[in-house]
């Protein structure tokens, strides 16, 4: 099973422990609604199971939306929040995501004859600029005490290299337009919160 | 130290990966053309591939098998966008000179248990056979929505077409994979690889040559175009590192009123693209195709109208890099505007006439036509998607969609001109069901 069918499964289950509230539950509710979704995943509608219409609908999500997807369904499933510092390089992370979108996309999707896309083949003369773009946020991520989601970009690109999506292209690995989206309404959310200026209280289950 | 270990690693691994061949393979000799005579349409034969199994058909391909004979592919359905539309292909008989029944390759349903992922609907395909004799199909599939929201599928047959392996999805583009579709005919490079020609139409309308290994894995790709009015580039290679590109024109009129046929072109193996320029063919919105000729470089096959494709013609390309007309497939200029359905049937009837069918045949094949073309007692001809090869013997095939019901397959040969006039002879695909046998020799022409 390639890490791109495991995608849709994770953007499935991530979909209804967003739905359920799963972080709130009680233990047993957690672990019967993680039974639930288990089984939902490979339960066929008309001949396929859910996540492949998820899949045929958003592709094969990058490794770094994986990952992310994972980090929040182990911390649904297991109901632990997020530190502040966690919290911070999180929004680091999407601060990152968005500037990349901003300007990957238009470029990709026909706007200008440079096609930044094209560096995302190993084959390609230019290839060390998309490495050394990423290598670079990876280090700024880095020194902004963000080490939790700059692994996150080394996790990915290592990924690249095994080739564990079907994709060929490194940026398929780095960024989607579906993290990019959920970017938005991370900062969008963090910015309300911030705003409304609500004290925070450290959670009794507060992990990572 | 984790991040230079993790992208060491990457740039190690970007280093020791061989770069691919910067020559295409040439299928023909590259040899500077001679002063080009007036050259003439010979031996012209018409026939029809598709049977009466699906009431729309569009979209055909053509390719020469090694063993002699020819495959064509299309598809066809209760409608564009049908959930019942299926890919077929058809063999061509070159002992007997006709085309086999048509054979249900692909479907929806085929297509989503090999790719893992819901499909709705199939597209546009494309057939070449590579320097190994491994056949190549590659074809569209869309999940959601229209055509903007394409993928393109990838498919081997290492017998000819007899078999086909497990379609594979091919990732084109960093925005959810969508929208990339396929059109014009397949190169091939030196190495091995396979040069597609592609475009976009979801946010702009570009197009775009994916370099893609004989393991269905994408290279790398390289831009034609930009924008929003070009698309369907095909492609034709003079030399291991030159060639042109000729694209579907999909924007507003020019100063005098003409939309007209997109060109660019590479001198890097395509590696990069000049900025597309206008030929002197009118184009309305339609697709085109591209062959070599021995002594003219290059011709090729257009609905040469700012309108509509009720014109098919083919052109020549002259020492004087200008385009001329040398033939007419189809002209229904006279008859163009609102014609009446009883008219549009006389028409047809009158051009099947002298095809070699029964009656029962030719009646089917002009009422599918009215019942896909007429609307209110108006109807409309259309003449399109041509794609043309070059075979071994030097003779061409054109195939294209006649009135959205039937894929036509004209075979001829350009040479100088001599006294003979072209002699044409039209008919209907035997329902013969024999397999391509023996190759095609030159006492054997098609």
């Amino acid at each position: 099973m390639s890490a791109g069918i495991i995608s849709s499964f994770l953007v499935w289950a991530a979909l209804l422990a967003f739905l359920f509230q799963l972080k709130r539950r009680p233990v047993r509710v957690r672990i019967l609604a993680a039974v639930i979704i288990i089984a939902s995943g490979f339960i066929p509608l008309s001949g396929l199971p859910i996540p492949l219409y998820i899949r045929a609908g958003i592709g094969d999500l990058s490794i770094v939306t994986q990952l992310l997807l994972s980090i929040y369904l182990i911390n649904s499933l297991a109901g632990i929040y997020s530190t502040p510092a966690r919290k911070t390089a999180y929004q680091h992370l999407c601060i990152f995501i968005l500037v990349t979108g901003a300007w990957f996309y238009p470029t990709t999707l026909g706007l200008t004859y440079f096609d930044p896309y094209r560096f995302g083949y190993i084959t390609d003369p230019m290839h060390w600029l998309a490495l050394g773009y990423f290598f670079l946020g990876a280090l700024t991520l880095l020194l902004l005490r963000s080490s939790w989601t700059s692994s996150i970009l080394c996790i990915a690109t290592v990924s690249f290299c095994f080739g564990s999506l079907e994709s060929t292209n490194y940026w398929d690995y780095m960024i989607d337009p579906i993290v990019t989206i959920g970017s938005i309404i991370f900062l969008s959310c963090s910015l309300i919160s911030q705003l409304k200026r609500k004290p925070t209280k450290p959670h009794p289950r507060q992990s990572f | 130290m984790g991040i230079v270990i993790a992208f060491g690693v990457a740039f190690a691994n970007s280093t020791l990966t061989p770069a691919p061949s910067h020559q295409f393979s040439v299928p023909h000799p590259v040899l500077p053309p001679p002063p080009a005579p007036t050259h003439t349409v010979t031996r012209i034969k018409s026939r029809i591939i598709n049977d009466d199994s699906a009431r729309l058909v569009h979209a055909p391909a053509i390719a020469q098998l090694d063993s002699g004979g020819l495959i064509a592919t299309w598809w066809g359905g209760s409608r564009e966008g049908g959930k019942d539309v299926k890919v077929f292909t058809s063999f061509f008989n070159p002992d007997s000179l006709t085309w086999d029944a048509p054979i249900t390759i692909l479907t929806a349903k085929n297509t989503q248990s090999q790719t893992l992922r819901y499909i709705r609907k199939l597209g546009n395909a494309v057939i070449a056979q590579d320097p190994q004799g491994i056949l190549h199909l590659f074809y569209v599939s869309v999940s959601f929505g229209g055509w903007a929201a394409s993928a393109i599928n990838w498919s081997t047959s290492f017998d000819e077409g007899q078999t086909w392996t497990a379609s594979k999805r091919l990732i084109t583009s960093p925005f959810l994979n969508l929208s990339t579709l396929v059109k014009g005919t397949p190169i091939f490079y030196q190495d091995g690889s396979i040069g597609l020609p592609v475009y976009h139409e979801f946010a702009g309308k570009f197009g775009e040559l994916l370099r893609v290994n004989t393991s269905g894995e994408v290279l790398t790709k390289t831009r034609m175009s930009k924008g929003k009015h070009s698309l369907q580039p095909v492609i034709h290679i003079s030399s291991p590192t030159h060639a042109s590109a000729l694209m579907r024109y999909a924007g507003p009129a020019d100063n005098t009123g003409n939309k007209r046929v997109l060109q660019t072109t590479t001198q890097d193996a395509g590696a990069h693209w000049s900025e597309p320029t206008f030929i002197n063919i009118n184009n309305p919105n339609s697709a085109v195709a591209l062959a070599h000729h021995n002594t003219l470089g290059k011709i090729g096959v257009f609905n040469d109208i700012n309108a509509n494709r009720y014109r098919l013609k083919l052109y020549q390309h002259n020492p004087d890099k200008q385009w001329s007309t040398t033939y007419s497939f189809e002209d229904k200029t006279q008859q163009a505007q609102q014609i009446t359905q009883h008219d549009y049937e006389k028409s047809l009837q009158n051009d099947v006439r002298q095809y070699k069918a029964t009656d029962a045949k030719k009646t089917q094949i002009v009422s599918r036509a009215v019942e896909n073309m007429c609307e209110n007692d108006l109807c409309e001809f259309q003449y399109d998607y041509p794609y043309l090869i070059q075979d071994n013997h030097n003779q061409y095939h054109l195939v294209y969609t006649w009135n959205k019901s039937a894929i036509k397959h004209i075979s001829f040969s350009l040479n100088p001109t001599t006294k003979l006039p072209p002699q044409h002879s039209e008919e209907i695909r035997s329902e013969s069901s024999t397999a391509p046998t023996s190759p095609l020799t030159t006492d054997n022409s098609l």
